[in-house]
């Protein structure tokens, strides 16, 4: 989750360096970045918890407001384009979204992480990649390195490949 | 007899009501409606009867729903090719030059905002990220 790391880490946190170095390209204009709906709804339940967490306190309607506003605000300065993940989960008069995102746990495998822990892609994370692929995304960003095994999507005839930033980018 | 007077004589329930928009005194707009009344010709009740199909509807031989083979809708002389232009995507944000230097501006933004942020690590955030995402191995 990039986004998260980039507005709510502090600049010294390694990740929040990795992303920045990631966004100063995308600002550069080396990656045309596209997010979707989905994204932003990630980003929103992962910050309301974290927030609320430390607040020890239910959020108020004017801090989920903050929260939307600036990621919106960020988004639109960094010429990051948004599509409606409703529009990309549909065909014609049907919702196909969950019959790919089985067939992306299906075709692929798992990876072992630089942590030597074993992962692949989850329900969540299969949604996102079809997404991706659907919007005609060529590289996917993430921290996740569960994410390598869409290499193996290839098969399907997907060009979507993984782009970890870890590995990419050096703090 | 003028029409006034006329329609002063009209039943009670075909008189305009106190509040209805005519001006005082003049009730012409009700005489139309007195005049419509009375033109229209009072039917006649027509006994309820049970209903009956025609005659060459009744059939002696059953009705047989035709089942055929699905290859039969695919084929050609059914159906004919349909294509749907595919639409194009709606982009609630148009992609677009960045402005520069938004990255620095946005890194850690959140943190001047609430300052509680101030000591979450990434390690926190990865949790709950993974907890979201249903990954429970990653849990402590």
């Amino acid at each position: 989750m990039l986004f998260v790391y980039q507005l709510a880490t502090s600049r010294t946190d390694r990740r929040n360096k990795l992303s920045s170095q990631f966004f100063k390209e995308v600002e550069g204009g080396s990656y045309e970045g596209v997010i979707t709906t989905f994204t932003y709804a990630e980003y929103l339940a992962v910050m309301k918890e974290t927030l609320s967490k430390r607040l020890g306190a239910q959020l108020s309607h004017t801090q989920i407001e903050t929260l939307k506003n600036e990621f919106e605000s960020f988004v639109d300065k960094q010429g990051i384009e948004v599509l409606d993940a409703d529009d990309l989960s549909s065909g014609v008069g049907r919702c196909e979204i969950f019959g790919w995102s089985s067939q992306v746990v299906e075709r692929t495998g798992t990876v072992q992480g630089a942590d030597r822990r074993w992962r692949t892609v989850g329900g969540a994370d299969a949604i996102h990649v079809v997404l991706a692929n659907r919007a005609g995304a060529e590289l996917l960003a993430t921290f996740d390195e569960g994410f390598k095994v869409v290499n193996e999507l290839a098969n399907l005839g997907w060009s979507l490949k993984p782009l970890i930033i870890p590995e990419v980018y050096r703090a | 007899m003028g029409l006034n007077e006329e329609a002063c004589r009209l039943p009670d329930e075909l008189r305009a009501h106190q509040y209805y928009p005519v001006e005082k005194g003049n009730e012409d707009s009700n005489l139309a409606e007195t005049v419509l009344v009375e033109r229209i010709p009072q039917r006649r009740r027509i006994p309820a009867k049970p209903f009956e199909n025609a005659l060459r509807l009744r059939r002696t031989i059953p009705i047989v729903s035709r089942d055929p083979h699905l290859s039969f809708y695919l084929s050609g002389l059914y159906v004919q090719r349909l294509t749907i232009p595919r639409c194009p995507l709606r982009r609630l944000r148009p992609s677009h030059r960045a402005i520069k230097g938004t990255t620095d501006e946005y890194a850690g933004r959140l943190l001047s905002l609430f300052p509680e942020l101030a000591d979450v690590e990434h390690g926190e955030i990865e949790r709950t990220l993974a907890r979201m995402r249903c990954k429970e191995e990653l849990e402590p």
